[in-house]
């Protein structure tokens, strides 16, 4: 005879187990059809092996992750450069990109977005091509060499830029919206050409040839439209569904665009998701960032590892990076820390200032030649005279005693 | 004119009389503003309880001020109005728990 969903919801409700344990116990249970006592006989067993699948206390567990991360680490190669699976967009790979992520640096060597579109209704951005090309030329950095033809006429002192008319078309730009851009850049005489198509015409604020030259050099620099900082936009189909790809990340004012689905739009630059989205979301981005980055070369390490790195590095609200400036600089102990790097400085400085080391930790107790506190080393007993734990155990019963007349 | 209102979604925050049309909540979408809590990769933020704190703090036996932290000025914090000395329960999902709590306090 089996039992009913409902008496096996309350016989696992307040299991400590994690909520997928008790989901995966429910199901097989719920097919198998068990009774009451073989119920209580399977919970037994599962809570045993729990527990022993457990980490033991005084496990050292930032050893074994250590080891677990770098071991598969020197398999890596050293120098990768790859595209992302999207046509020509380039991503750091390999050790580079998992030191850079560990180090959180503030901006990787290869920023680059996934933006994902709205795809609310049949017609929204992520179904329509045309939608999806105008987003991406409207996000799209265009600079001058884009869209024109700049040649210096020295002996009229002013720069000529002849516009193509198919490429401001296809970026949905007019000469109009050039002309003033310059304008509010520069600071400079812009003038439409009259008597040319298509044609601006720049001089520099005081006819000088060094003005000019300067100028010649910083009208490259000017974003015209688009977000400053994205170099370039890939768009790719997925399924059904379009998505854009950019080399360069600014997530902040990308999620300002209409037709950016603003709960599914990532960058793989942490910091900047640390800036918008917030911690947790920093943390999450760690751990998606390493474990990609970890099997796009062919191994595997649990995710728990990973997982210890992202909480250290966020446990104090910012994004600390493992090392002198971060986690090892910020040790309590000298001598941990004069054992990590820099060691003279570290102790020339405790000496100056009269440090106490409190030998607490593993490393300085290695040093002096002290047992570590881990495993068995942590474990300590403390014994107490008989006489004292009659009178303790007297004097607990008195209390109760006192509470239950009391009542 | 007039609009339906349904309860889709919480509205989070402590609602400022001049900010009020901002949260109107329509159809169970808030029209006016996108939340952080909405992105696939920002996980539960909820402010905790005295009552609730305490028992966590006694389950574990330390102080709060032994939990890991989140800054005030953390786009989120600021988004469910958390104030230093707070304490936030976040709601992780999580791949080798399926659901894991976690919890920080607010600091400068």
């Amino acid at each position: 005879m089996s039992i009913s969903e409902a008496t096996i919801d309350s016989m696992i409700k307040d299991l400590p187990l994690p909520s997928n344990i008790l989901n995966a116990l429910k199901a097989d249970v719920i097919k198998a059809g068990v009774s009451k006592k073989e119920m209580e006989e399977i919970i037994e067993q599962v809570m045993e092996e729990y527990h022993t699948s457990c980490m033991e206390p005084c496990d050292a567990a930032g050893v074994v992750a250590a080891q677990s991360i770098g071991e598969p680490g020197t398999q890596m190669t050293m120098r990768t450069f790859h595209y992302a699976g999207v046509a020509e967009i380039n991503v750091t790979l390999g050790l580079p990109r998992l030191i850079e992520i560990v180090d959180a640096r503030k901006i990787p060597s290869t920023p680059m977005m996934t933006i994902a579109l709205s795809k609310e209704h049949p017609e929204d951005y992520a179904y329509d091509r045309e939608k999806t090309r105008y987003l991406a030329w409207e996000i799209e950095a265009t600079k001058i060499d884009h869209i024109a033809d700049v040649t210096t006429d020295l002996s009229q002192m002013k720069l000529i830029i002849d516009l193509h008319e198919k490429a401001m078309e296809g970026r949905n730009i007019t000469i109009d919206q050039v002309k003033e851009k310059f304008n509010e850049e520069l600071n400079v005489m812009v003038t439409i050409s009259p008597d040319i198509d298509n044609q601006i015409i720049i001089a520099p604020g005081e006819p000088s040839y060094r003005e000019l030259l300067q100028l010649a050099k910083s009208i490259h620099n000017v974003t015209l439209k688009g977000i400053e900082g994205i170099k370039r936009v890939v768009v790719r189909k997925e399924g059904e569904e379009y998505t854009l790809y950019t080399e360069g990340s600014a997530l902040r004012e990308v999620l300002q665009f209409e037709g950016v689905d603003k709960t599914r739009t990532s960058t793989n630059n942490i910091n900047e998701i640390y800036e918008v989205l917030g911690i947790e979301a920093a943390r999450n981005a760690i751990i998606k960032e390493a474990t990609d980055t970890l099997r796009e070369q062919g191994l595997t390490v649990d995710i728990r590892h990973i997982m210890l790195v992202a909480d250290l590095m966020t446990c104090d609200g910012e994004v600390k990076q493992i090392g002198r400036h971060g986690i090892s600089g910020e040790k309590a102990s000298v001598f941990a820390r004069a054992a990590f790097e820099v060691t003279v400085n570290h102790l020339l400085d405790a000496g100056m200032r009269g440090d106490v080391d409190q030998l607490q930790g593993v490393t300085e107790n290695i040093i002096v030649g002290q047992p570590i506190r881990m495993g068995t080393g942590d474990v300590h007993l403390i014994s107490r005279r008989r006489d004292e734990i009659e009178a303790a155990i007297e004097a607990a019963e008195a209390a109760e005693a006192a509470e239950a007349a009391e009542e | 004119m007039f609009f339906i209102i349904s309860g889709g979604k919480a509205i989070r925050g402590k609602i400022r009389p001049d900010k009020f049309f901002e949260y109107f909540i329509f159809g169970g979408k808030d029209l006016t503003k996108f939340s952080l809590l909405d992105h696939e990769s920002v996980p539960k933020h909820e402010i905790m309880s005295e009552g609730e704190l305490k028992s966590v703090l006694s389950k574990y036996s330390i102080e709060k001020e032994q939990l890991p932290k989140i800054k005030v000025q953390d786009p989120v914090s600021k988004e469910i109005g958390a104030v230093v000395g707070d304490v936030v329960k976040i709601t992780r999902k999580s791949q080798t728990a399926g659901e894991a709590e976690y919890y920080r306090l607010v600091i400068e």
